[in-house]
């Protein structure tokens, strides 16, 4: 029994010898150590909703987005490009976690802002989080000229909308995001519609190159939406080219704010009525 | 008999991992610089780990990619996930000799000039280096530093043609370990 024992202890030893071929081979890992994951998006939006993504601190994301008519509309319209609805935005990075933006589109002459932070971070190690999650909260009021008899004021014209976005980067290519989103309109504009929208949202990106992935962002609204009203699908392509991103993609939706997309989107994506669209994010680094 | 075998053969092994003098710390500061007329970019990572065997020469460096800091966060992602990959090859690695191991000279307190000769790997690339490391024996432990230059193109890092003039051929690196501390 003795011997056995000693022989055992003899191999431990022998193989921690054998150790040597690599010094590093027990020490390298930190038991300390935590990772953060990055990169789940290219950009700080799926292609219409927001993303896992965040700004870094000081880093200034202009953002031109432009969504064309029907592709169905055939060769007349030039398959819809011209005919452009477009929204400008000015998004900033104030730390890692904490991010603003604002804008404003053409259609409805509509001004949005949001806020949106970073409560928990996906990371492994240490700690280890499964899941990144995110907080946006956003309002807008459209100032378009209103013919009706009675003209809206200023709160009826506001929305005003809460989002959380829980998602996962599964693996180097495959990301994958939940957003339900509360949304609370100043008014009823439509026959069916509620004041206060709840809908599920779900967006996804898959990386097929080092600068190029495929996007997917859906939202069902479950409660409050017009009788008129579709779910906004987008499809779309991701290119990153070092400073610049390109989203290009197919989209029934033509709003570009959270108010405009959920309940302004009257085309059916599976019909045919899709809009060719792209957004165009340029960050520049500001201060030292 | 036996037990007089096995027990001979338990010093022996007892023996022989007294003798190891490995130096060891996980708080090697490493910086790059790449420098061009357009932009001098530059990086910093405070949590190399590094080995070295004083008895036998054996040099070991590890470094994972994502701890390189940058001073604009966009340029940390890109460097990720544009250049580096660090998804599919988290660390670079290092694993070599010193040339002309004097183990004597790391007992007492003083500078050593050596060069150390191995291989090293980036990107997923191993590539055969040859770099001259000052060590310092101080109480506190070994200092090392080292500077050297490393080319993208050698560890298969693709610049765009549009980036090339913003990104240098030639990288800097330096790498400064405070004190070594004896396992």
């Amino acid at each position: 029994m003795k011997i056995i024992v000693a022989i055992s202890v003899c191999i431990v030893f022998s193989f921690s010898l054998l150790g040597q071929e690599s010094l590093l081979a027990n020490l390298e890992k930190d038991p300390n150590r935590t990772e953060k994951i990055t990169g789940a998006f290219k950009s700080t939006r799926v292609i219409n909703a927001h993303s896992l993504e965040m700004l870094g601190k000081k880093n200034l994301d202009v953002r031109i987005l432009h969504r064309f008519g029907r592709v169905n509309l055939g060769i007349n319209q030039f398959f819809g490009l011209d005919i452009a609805s477009m929204r400008l935005g000015f998004d900033y990075g104030i730390s890692d976690n904490l991010m603003v933006g604002i804008g404003r589109s053409t259609f409805r002459k509509e001004i949005d802002a949001f806020i949106k932070t970073r409560v928990i971070q996906q990371c492994t190690g240490r700690i280890n989080n499964p899941l990144s999650v995110l907080l946006v909260a956003g309002a807008s009021v459209w100032t378009e000229e209103s013919f009706a008899t009675v003209k809206p004021g200023f709160s009826e014209r506001s929305a005003y909308y809460l989002q959380l976005i829980a998602g996962r980067k599964f693996n180097r290519n495959f990301s994958l995001q939940l957003s339900p989103i509360l949304l609370q309109k100043g008014m009823i504009e439509n026959p069916g519609e509620l004041q206060t929208i709840f809908a599920v949202g779900g967006g996804a990106r898959y990386k097929f190159s080092k600068r190029c992935a495929f996007t997917i962002d859906y939202h069902h609204p479950l409660s409050g939406l017009a009788a008129n009203a579709k779910d906004p699908l987008s499809v779309g392509l991701d290119i990153e080219t070092g400073g610049h991103v390109f989203q290009l993609h197919f989209s029934n939706a033509v709003g570009m704010n959270e108010r405009a997309y959920l309940t302004q989107t009257t085309d059916s994506f599976l019909k045919g009525d899709i809009r060719f669209g792209f957004n165009l994010s340029r960050i520049f680094h500001l201060g030292k | 008999m036996k037990i007089k075998l096995v027990g001979l053969l338990l010093c022996i092994s007892i023996m022989l991992q007294a003798q190891q003098n490995r130096f060891f710390s996980r708080e090697a500061g490493v910086s790059f610089y790449s420098q061009t007329p357009l932009e001098d970019i530059e990086a910093h990572s405070y949590t190399g780990v590094a080995v070295v065997d004083i008895t036998n020469g054996q040099v070991e460096f590890s470094l994972l990619i994502k701890d390189f800091k940058f001073k604009n966060a966009l340029m940390q992602e890109h460097f990720n996930e544009n250049y580096m990959e660090s998804d599919r090859y988290p660390r670079a690695f290092f694993k070599g000799n010193l040339d002309k191991h004097n183990a004597s000279l790391f007992f007492k307190e003083g500078d050593i000039r050596e060069t150390v000769t191995g291989n090293l790997t980036l990107h997923g690339v191993t590539k055969a280096v040859q770099v001259e490391i000052l060590f310092t024996v101080k109480k506190e432990g070994l200092a090392a530093q080292t500077n050297f230059i490393v080319k993208p193109a050698d560890f298969g890092i693709q610049v765009p043609s549009i980036l090339s003039n913003k990104i240098a051929r030639d990288i800097k690196v330096s790498i400064q370990i405070a004190a070594l501390k004896k396992i």
